[in-house]
């Protein structure tokens, strides 16, 4: 996803709207609030048939590992016959991460894409942040759009009512082998779907984004002096630091509630959420290896290898890429790649694989949950929401596609031309009428996470997929899961936005020094009486009840 | 019998002597030490808006060189403005924005000055109710939530109106007029009135051209606010197209996300820093360039306005 806003995607803390005053749905019913705990139990997940019509050079497995595809495939499959649409008007409700596209009156793309799609559809763009503030507004207005990206991490609260309400329930049409018959979702996998259940039953269509978690990226220029952005023990990892630390260069970006996350993988932290031997939730701040964490980065800070940077600077990847700073954390190891090859095409990255700190469990790395939300469909008659997840299908059309080339390309010859190695490169008027609408509209549906040469920039995209696969392929074996996926809370909803930026705030000010260590502890046992023991509740049942 | 003085004491001998500290000539230390100072306060002032206008002018390997942003650019380019007034999102976001904030701006001091006028005069009906309804305003302002219903109810979704009319008339500035208003004395609109003006007249050609302080401070906030305003247009403006500057300068440069040559349409961008310095100063200089025009009145009309009532 181009250009995904770190404050969303990087970060407990950061991945949620920093300070957004929480926004509640109007104009829905409260009636169903009760039944919210029940989350997904028991609800029959669409079948995975995974999409083989284009061959991966780089084959995927079942445990996440992203499929590589190293060219550009000459000839392309068309994987919907005929328009899904039935000519009217269709309005999606999305997020874009790019400035906007050329408005549809004057885009000749959005126009193509529409004769293609069958309908006449209109995107509403909401940004980051303030997305949830746009999508409270629009509920309140009560013309909801046809298509509602929802997203769980941007304090949108009482999601379980809006689609009570107001949205197909479409679990009868997906459930089961009835997602064959949109066959670009049904190659999206179980987990995928996990994320469009509330209340035991399927909302929409999942969102999908890479299954990898938090890394530390770095510019190999600057580790080179270290040998490399590699460590075997924290012991190390502080010396290499120290050493690639001088004069106008410092090691890692001053972003602590970052440094801390992505440490705390190392000291063997939990994934959000860790479910004891008697089905006790423990949320990961609240263990002792995450203060553990946390004193090392205080150890780093005091080492003087932090960029002497405020902890919500936001040009660090551009420092990085200038030899500033040696390492910023990224949402993933595919955009540590990405981003560095946009701001210094000649620099290629290393990612740093976490390594043992102490801890019973060894080094872990933190899967993301795979999808950034879902998108629900307005309720209306069975045939209008067939017509709406016909589009979300097209939608998720996957690569090696004639659709998959049209929306994230446009036309031949007019918004894109092929390079010298065969991959697609946007002309002038591609440029900018594709980037911008293609933004939003795989943040509503995409299919699932590949990495795909055409992705990165530069000419040495090829290696550039062969390193990520590799690096992925290392991640795997310590990858854990976070286990309230596809487990619905209303308190979460409710309190987590609060209660994560109060705690990525408390982070930042005991690495820097504001205040005392001391103050991490009791800020949790006031955070349990806050809402962390109401959710921790919520997700408990909900495990409970689904047998997970 | 004489008459006893009793001899002052030393500090009373002292004191008549002495004028007040405020009052004594400056010493060289303290000239010094007030130079200082304002040089400081200059400093901090000046600084900030001198890097980012020295950023937006320097090139790729000063930046790098200097870790991020450029204080004396060597050889200064306007390449970055270049780029993103060649047409594209940044161009059509100015343009936007300067019609809302020229089309706002009048609209609402016709409206504010017209308003103030009414409730300034006794005897004007419904004067005290209108007066009240403006002040609700002042202390309960409306949740978001009603104002995007009143905006969409209005059929203004999707319309620059939905930029300039919930804002149209500000309580603030309203109580600022009327209250200069007020203090015009009465005698001059009698004058008026013998000699046949009515309201009209008497507000264009008397009230106006003593009110030139008032009008220029409160013209001032108007335009500040339109061109500043960017949460009503994330809110109620759907189609990107409309987009004003100040929120292309939010998503992009506050956000840090990257404005590409993708979306710009070009293929050699220059620096991200330089781009973003360069959006930020084209979002501060009209305003800026205002102030110096209206600062003479400034201070006068603000003062007025607050101190009568």
């Amino acid at each position: 996803m181009n250009g995904m806003s770190r404050r969303t995607f990087v970060g407990l803390g950061a991945a949620v709207a920093a300070g957004v005053a929480s926004t509640s749905l109007t104009g829905c019913g409260s009636s169903t609030a009760k039944k919210t705990e029940a989350a997904s139990a028991n609800v029959k997940l669409p079948t995975y048939v995974p999409y083989t019509g284009v061959k991966p050079d780089l084959p995927p497995n079942a445990k996440g590992l992203d499929s590589g595809f190293l060219s550009y495939p000459k000839t392309l499959v068309r994987s919907v016959p005929k328009p899904p649409g039935d000519g009217s008007k269709v309005t999606l409700l999305t997020e874009i991460w790019t400035p906007p596209p050329t408005p549809k009156d004057a885009n000749a793309h959005w126009q193509q894409l529409n004769k293609k799609l069958g309908v006449d559809l209109s995107v509403i763009m909401g940004t980051d942040p303030g997305y949830d503030q746009k999508f409270a507004a629009t509920v309140a207005g009560n013309e909801l759009p046809d298509l509602m990206w929802i997203p769980p991490n941007q304090g949108i609260q009482h999601v379980a009512q809006l689609l009570e309400a107001k949205c197909a329930d479409i679990t009868e049409l997906v459930s089961g082998d009835a997602v064959k018959a949109y066959p670009h979702l049904a190659a999206m996998t179980q987990a995928h779907w996990k994320t469009a259940v509330v209340n035991g039953r399927i909302w929409g269509a999942p969102s999908p984004y890479p299954a990898f978690g938090q890394v530390y990226g770095g510019n190999p220029k600057v580790w080179e002096k270290a040998e490399g952005l590699s460590a075997s023990s924290p012991d190390e990892f502080l010396a290499k630091c120290k050493e690639v630390t001088g004069g106008k260069v410092w090691a890692l970006e001053p972003i602590y509630s970052n440094a801390v996350s992505v440490m705390s993988q190392c000291f063997g932290v939990p994934n959000k959420w860790e479910r004891g031997k008697d089905g006790s939730l423990t949320f990961w701040m609240e263990t002792d290896a995450y203060l553990e964490a946390i004193n090392f980065a205080i150890k780093l800070k005091k080492a003087g290898v932090f960029y002497p940077g405020n902890p919500d600077m936001a040009d660090a990847y551009i420092k990085m890429a200038q030899g500033s700073i040696g390492a910023c954390v990224y949402a993933n190891p595919t955009n540590a790649r990405k981003d560095l090859r946009i701001n210094a095409p000649e620099l290629a990255s290393q990612i740093l694989v976490p390594f043992a700190a102490g801890g019973s469990g060894g080094p872990r790395h933190h899967l993301h949950r795979g999808t950034i939300g879902y998108t629900a469909i307005k309720k209306g008659d069975e045939k209008r929401v067939k017509m709406l997840l016909s589009i979300l299908n097209y939608m998720a059309a996957p690569f090696g596609t004639e659709e998959r080339e049209s929306q994230e390309f446009g036309s031949r010859d007019l918004d894109f031309t092929f390079d010298k190695s065969g991959f697609p490169v946007r002309t002038a008027k591609g440029k900018k009428e594709v980037e911008g609408l293609r933004s939003g509209l795989e943040t509503a549906t995409v299919s699932p996470s590949a990495l795909i040469a055409s992705m990165f920039e530069g000419d040495a995209r090829v290696q550039d997929v062969k390193d990520v696969y590799a690096i992925e392929q290392k991640l795997i074996p310590i990858g854990i899961p976070d286990p309230t996926v596809g487990h619905y809370s209303d308190a979460y909803t409710e309190y987590y936005p609060r209660m994560s930026t109060d705690a990525k705030d408390l982070v930042n000010d005991i690495v820097s020094g504001r205040k005392n260590i001391k103050e991490w502890k009791p800020f949790w046992t006031e955070a349990k009486k806050r809402g962390l023991d109401k959710m921790r509740k919520e997700f408990q049942k909900s495990l409970d009840k689904s047998g997970e | 019998m004489t008459l006893q003085i009793p001899p002052l004491t030393r500090r009373q001998r002292r004191v008549p002597d002495r004028r007040p500290a405020w009052e004594e000539p400056p010493s060289p230390v303290g000239n010094a030490t007030k130079a200082v100072v304002i040089a400081v306060i200059v400093a901090v002032m000046v600084l900030p808006f001198l890097v980012v206008l020295s950023t937006s002018l320097a090139s790729r390997e000063e930046i790098t060189a200097a870790g991020g942003f450029v204080l004396f650019p060597t050889e200064p380019t306007l390449e970055a403005y270049r780029t993103i007034l060649s047409g594209g999102l940044i161009t059509r976001a100015v343009l936007v924005s300067a019609g809302i904030t020229a089309v706002g701006t009048a609209l609402s001091l016709l409206t504010t000055i017209t308003l103030a006028y009414a409730l300034s005069k006794p005897g004007v009906p419904g004067r005290k109710p209108v007066l009240l309804l403006v002040l609700f305003t002042l202390l309960f302002a409306p949740g978001m939530i009603p104002m995007y219903v009143v905006v969409k109810e209005l059929g203004l979704l999707d319309s620059y109106w939905s930029l300039i009319l919930p804002g149209l008339v500000n309580a603030f500035n309203l109580v600022v007029m009327r209250a200069f208003f007020m203090n015009i004395p009465e005698e001059l609109y009698q004058a008026a009135r013998i000699d046949g003006a009515g309201d009209f007249r008497i507000l264009t050609r008397i009230v106006l051209p003593l009110s030139k302080g008032v009008v220029a401070v409160v013209g001032l906030f108007y335009a500040v606010t339109y061109w500043n305003a960017f949460f009503n247009a994330m809110l109620y403006l759907n189609d990107s197209g409309k987009w004003p500057i100040q929120l292309i300068l939010r998503t992009y440069v506050v956000q840090n996300k990257q404005l590409t040559g993708d979306a710009l349409g070009v293929t050699n961008m220059p620096p991200q820093q330089a781009i973003s310095m360069a959006v930020v100063m084209i979002a501060l200089l009209p305003i800026l360039a205002l102030y110096p025009f209206l600062q003479k009145y400034f201070t006068k009309g603000v003062l007025t306005g607050a101190i009568k009532g």
